[in-house]
């Protein structure tokens, strides 16, 4: 995440939520802002921050092709801006609006270009720490961090200057977003030592009176957005905190200072509530398991299609039995979290239903299809379990192989063969069953109709009466032929015909 | 005038991964990942050879040639004559460079250093200061000019090592050398900076126009006049034509000739372009000026200017004895303009 500052403008006002109906997802606000400003302002700065912010925050969502619109629009604007500025003589307006033409090709992937375009603006501006900051944020989103280094000190040792020579808040704001900068291509190079002294700096010098009167005025409009490219001292002010919080506290993570990592982290939710990468690392930081989901619970509803977060979810899910039916539907986060256990749990039928329900409502996120795209993937390399590969009459499946079954019974790749050696075959497994009867049994008879096994569901096509009494939720000896694959409660389930039912000896 | 005068290209924007440069062999034409050497008329092949994924710049002597990468530090340095050659990882953004005998002397912008690089591939560096931008030779000098700290460094090439440093002024946007000066356009200030090679110290600034971004030598000095400067000034959308540093006695002697002879200093100071141009090109008396925003490459004499081709990048033409060559996107060709 890089963050510029254009201090020039307001921000405009809030429009109607797109996703009605759904718990708000943290950047539904910013977006909303942005787009707003850009439907109703005109001036270049307004427009290029509005598309530059609606690219980083669509890219934050893993919706690539909207953002790369998004960028699309930003470098034209930019472009034509040069154009204008040049047939103006305005050079310094030529000089800024070629540092972001560099910065928008950048994101847009064309590195030759963003590097000749940040050349070009450094002919004009190579005295102002803007230009040098912008072009360490192009060689940043470049991933060329040893360039973006260079040029942030560049910017930095300007900034200072100014400090020095003029210590108004406007100067210590530059040189704060300057030295986070730096700080942002110093960890990208594993300079962490540098990297922490400027960060708890720039952090310090945030929360000093220097910035008494930002914060009255952060304080009186309450301000919260988070931009890459903030306009307004106050919104640069919430922005720069935010980030330069973040980063300080992901060094004292990764050095293992907890208690300092978790004390940053919640100070950046002391500021907002929903931040989902405080949210994230607090979740990996618990010190309860119930602290921990509640932690991911927020993290998944603040930004459902952040992958880092999904790749720790599904670590946490590793570690821990994923137990089924426990979620919540009701926001977009707890149906990722619902599709993640169930791919955990192997339940790969009912995971591609809950991510495609989600796909229709977001067509344009990346998360979701590659999610989709994985659990394809281990549904088509599912193995054959090696029971239909042998010639035995009976055998004891494990979980896995339940589950591959499943898997092969929904794609429908069990060849004729293989289907005719699990028709001739029984299996003994040690099932539980579920819940109450369904009506009354007949005298020293135990009526059952759904269990599982091995934490695999399955059920009967009908309620079976067995001989006997037997208890619910008791491992029992279950003799049965599988016929195929169902659902039950929402689930992936095997539909089964049982052949006996006994005790456990 | 005819046989310059109506040639005009328009051709698509957006090529940035070429740079053409003509050599005393023949044109340079560097692509991604590909050099080739054309023949002077720009038509045959006369070798093609490994490159570098990123070209930004070619350097090239009289049996040498260098392709710079600055997004990926590497070089490629070949034989003019062959292309036979080597890659070389260098420090960080290698932004300009020149040959000096049988050596390569490559500027590291990031890397803050000046790599020297023999024919056998054998490295030296020494440092230089902040923002090292513009690296030229004068006689048997190397001089560096570093931007942001504003220092001009002398740098002797044996023993390789900076003999003396000079605080001249940061944010120059060029700078070119003869044989008794150094200049330095500084846009913001509208001036030319002139620094003595022989004291190291500040020979006076030349006041011009509103943003002078580039310079070149438009003439040599005669009994009448200074070493004439060309400097492109895009705000004023002119290339201004000034006179060069002298000594006190050579402009009184100047002036009295100029008096006898009943002329001024250069009726027409200007050349007026329909767009602001930020380059300035001399080749004998040819004057090229290019508009970098809209990549255009115009002709210019004191009193007119021609474009010769729109929507190039500044480093897809090159400008020499035999012609001025092109690097055309829209058909992935070499193309001679005159």
């Amino acid at each position: 995440m890089i963050l510029l500052a254009a201090r020039r403008s307001l921000l405009a006002l809030l429009i109607a939520a797109p996703l009605a109906a759904q718990t708000r997802i943290a950047s539904d606000f910013e977006i909303q802002q942005m787009e707003r400003q850009v439907a109703r302002s005109t001036d270049f700065l307004s427009q290029l921050s509005g598309h530059l912010n609606l690219g980083d925050l669509r890219a934050a969502r893993n919706e690539s092709a909207l953002a790369r619109g998004e960028y699309i629009k930003a470098l034209e604007i930019a472009e034509k801006e040069r154009l204008d500025a040049r047939r103006a003589s305005a050079m310094t307006r030529y000089a800024t609006a070629t540092s972001y033409a560099a910065l928008a090709d950048a994101k847009l992937g064309d590195g030759a270009h963003a590097f000749v375009l940040s050349e070009e603006a450094l002919r004009y501006t190579s005295d102002s720490a803007k230009t040098w900051n912008l072009v360490a944020s192009t060689m940043s989103v470049l991933r060329r961090p040893a360039k973006a280094v260079s040029a942030a000190r560049n910017a930095v040792a300007m900034a200072r200057r100014d400090v020095q020579q003029s210590p108004t808040t406007s100067n210590r704001l530059d040189l704060g977003i300057y030295e986070y900068s730096l700080a942002s291509s110093l960890i990208d190079l594993n300079q962490t030592a540098e990297a922490e002294q400027l960060l708890l700096e720039v952090v310090t010098s945030l929360n000093s009176n220097e910035f008494s009167n930002v914060k009255r005025d952060v304080a009186r409009t309450e301000s919260f957005e988070i931009y890459s490219s903030a306009r307004g001292e106050g919104a640069a002010y919430v922005s720069l905190l935010n980030r330069a919080q973040l980063r300080l506290a992901r060094l004292y993570e990764d050095r293992g200072d907890i208690a300092r990592a978790r004390a940053q982290y919640e100070s950046v939710l002391a500021a907002r509530s929903d931040d989902p990468t405080a949210l994230t690392a607090l979740a990996r930081l618990a010190r309860t398991p119930a602290e921990r989901e509640r932690y991911y619970a927020d993290a998944f509803d603040a930004n459902p299609f952040s992958l880092p977060l999904i790749r720790d979810y599904q670590r946490y899910l590793g570690e821990q039995r994923a137990a089924s039916g426990e979620q919540e539907f009701n926001t977009t986060g707890a149906k990722v979290r619902v599709a993640l256990a169930q791919m955990q749990r192997g339940e790969l039928v009912a995971a591609t239903a809950t991510i495609d329900a989600l796909v229709l409502q977001f067509p344009d996120n990346d998360t979701l299809k590659q999610l989709r795209r994985e659990i394809q993937q281990r549904r088509a390399s599912a193995e054959i379990p090696a029971f239909l590969r042998s010639r035995a009459k009976s055998a004891s499946p494990t979980a896995a192989e339940l589950r591959a079954l499943i898997a092969l019974f929904r794609d429908d790749r069990l060849t004729a063969e293989q289907r005719a050696q699990l028709d001739a075959m029984t299996f003994i497994s040690t099932a539980v069953f579920s819940g109450a009867p369904a009506s009354p049994p007949a005298s020293g008879q135990t009526i059952f109709e759904s269990g599982s096994i091995d934490a695999v569901p399955f059920r009967f096509a009908e309620p079976i009466a067995f001989n006997g009494t037997f208890a619910p939720q008791t491992p029992l000896r279950l003799t049965y032929r599988i016929l195929g694959a169902t659902q039950q409660d929402g689930a992936d389930a095997l539909l089964l015909e049982p052949l006996r039912l006994e005790a456990l000896r | 005038m005819k046989r310059w005068g109506i040639v005009c290209l328009l051709i698509v924007p957006g090529a940035f991964a070429q740079v053409v440069t003509t050599t005393p062999r023949g044109v340079a034409l560097a692509n991604s990942g590909s050099l080739q050497l054309f023949d002077r008329s720009g038509r045959e092949v006369l070798w093609s050879g490994e490159g570098v994924d990123s070209p930004t710049a070619v350097i090239a002597s009289s049996d040498r040639i260098a392709v710079i990468d600055s997004i990926n530090n590497e070089a490629r340095v070949a034989d003019l004559p062959t292309g036979r050659g080597r890659t070389v990882h260098t420090g960080e953004t290698p932004i300009d460079g020149l040959f000096v005998g049988g050596d390569f002397f490559l500027l590291a912008r990031d890397a803050r250093s000046l790599d020297r690089i023999g024919s056998d591939g054998a490295k030296a560096s020494v440092a230089v200061a902040a923002d090292p931008a513009f690296i030229r030779q004068a006689g048997d000098r190397i001089y560096v000019y570093s931007r942001a700290a504003g220092v001009l460094q002398e740098i002797t090439i044996s023993p390789f090592a900076v003999h003396r440093s000079a605080q001249v002024g940061p944010f120059a946007s060029d700078l070119e050398l003869d044989s008794r000066n150094a200049y330095l356009a500084y846009p913001r200030a509208a001036k030319i900076g002139v620094v003595s090679l022989a004291s190291m110290t500040s020979a006076g600034n030349i006041d011009v126009g509103a943003v002078p971004v580039d310079v070149a030598f438009a003439s040599r000095s005669t009994a009448l006049t200074a070493r004439t400067l060309a400097v492109a000034d895009p705000s004023a959308k002119r290339v201004w034509m000034i006179e060069g540093a002298q000594s006190f006695t050579q402009a009184v002697t100047r002036g009295f000739l100029r008096g006898l002879l009943g002329l001024g200093l250069f009726g027409g100071r200007a050349s007026q372009f329909p767009t602001g141009v930020d380059r300035v090109i001399v080749r004998g008396s040819a004057w090229f000026a290019f508009d970098t925003s809209s990549g255009t490459l115009y002709r210019f004499t004191k009193s007119r200017s021609v474009v010769l081709a729109k929507g190039i990048a500044p480093s897809a033409f090159s400008v020499g004895p035999d012609g001025v060559f092109i690097w055309n996107d829209a058909v992935r060709r070499l193309q001679r303009l005159e």
